[in-house]
């Protein structure tokens, strides 16, 4: 059983401003969006809720888009918000591929036995590779924070640049080498702990027969 | 050309080149992203891949904006509770 709808405002012309101006909008959702939005539900395997509700208020403003009670400025003034929360949607996905890739990236890079033995490149070129992709997110974030209520997508090709650079050094960690490297580190770990136990076992011993044989 | 940056090879430069939109996407599962024209297209599809629903992760961080939220986000299962009340 389908719903029953009574339209309450007029069809929709094709030579309607606000209308044309939203095609847009849509080149942008499925041309720059759409791509940002799956590399995140590939690199997370889940959906992240901060764009969700950026998704939330482009449809508040795409539905005033399409409300023919509303003025002409006013429609066309929600296109714009409209666009305004796809970019900021774009970002949103960009920056949270930053973060995930930190997060791991950081893992290796604050480690220096991991950063020299579990990297398929050698410890200077990752240093140099980390301190580059740095810096790129520096400048990313810089042209970001200049262009606020201007043009926040400026900074969307900077945030790319800079991501592909974090994949690169996420790349050239070496699984197999990483899982060997905790698993000799446990080991290693335990060993020392029982290296230490016995020692400390026989000096009290030891204490103890000096005590027993000087009284 | 893949060109150096002080011995750093840049990989975008080649993604550019090869005319990859996604970073991540194209290359893990092997699919030109021109296929897909909506979030549910991409949601359907990695969903088919991982054979699972895809939940929604709430990511901390002062860098993402929250849109203007200020309430606090409950997870909430209708079909399941629906389920409950009626005992099905």
């Amino acid at each position: 059983m389908g719903i029953d709808v009574t339209p309450t405002s007029d069809v929709p012309q094709l030579d309607d401003r606000p209308i044309k101006e939203l095609a847009v909008f849509f080149d942008m959702y499925r041309a720059e969006f759409i791509p940002v939005y799956a590399d995140v539900i590939a690199f997370l395997d889940d959906k992240p809720d901060e764009t969700l509700y950026e998704i939330e208020q482009m449809l508040s403003h795409i539905d005033k888009v399409f409300d023919f009670m509303l003025d002409e400025e006013t429609r066309l003034k929600n296109v714009d918000k409209a666009v305004g929360h796809l970019e900021r949607a774009i970002l949103d996905c960009l920056k949270i591929l930053w973060i995930e890739i930190n997060r791991k990236v950081n893992l290796i890079y604050n480690d220096g036995s991991r950063r020299k033995y579990c990297v398929n490149m050698s410890e200077r070129e990752f240093t140099q590779k980390y301190m580059e992709y740095n810096k790129l997110l520096s400048e990313a974030r810089r042209t970001e924070m200049e262009s606020v209520g201007v043009s926040p997508s400026k900074s969307i090709p900077e945030y790319k640049n800079a991501i592909r650079l974090g994949k690169e050094l996420l790349e050239s960690i070496d699984d197999d080498k990483l899982n060997n490297f905790s698993f000799f580190s446990r080991v290693l770990m335990w060993k020392s702990q029982a290296l230490a136990f016995v020692l400390g076992f026989a000096a009290s011993l030891l204490a103890s027969y000096l005590y027993g044989s000087l009284q | 050309m893949i060109t150096n940056h002080g011995g750093i090879r840049r990989e975008s430069e080649v993604a550019r080149e090869e005319g990859r939109k996604t970073i991540f996407f194209e290359e893990k599962y092997g699919v030109d992203i021109s296929r897909f024209r909506s979030i549910s297209d991409v949601d359907s599809f990695v969903e088919k891949e991982l054979g699972r629903k895809l939940e929604v992760r709430p990511i901390n961080s002062s860098i993402v904006s929250r849109s203007g939220n200020l309430f606090p986000i409950v997870k909430y299962d209708v079909q399941r509770k629906f389920r409950r009340m009626l005992r099905i």
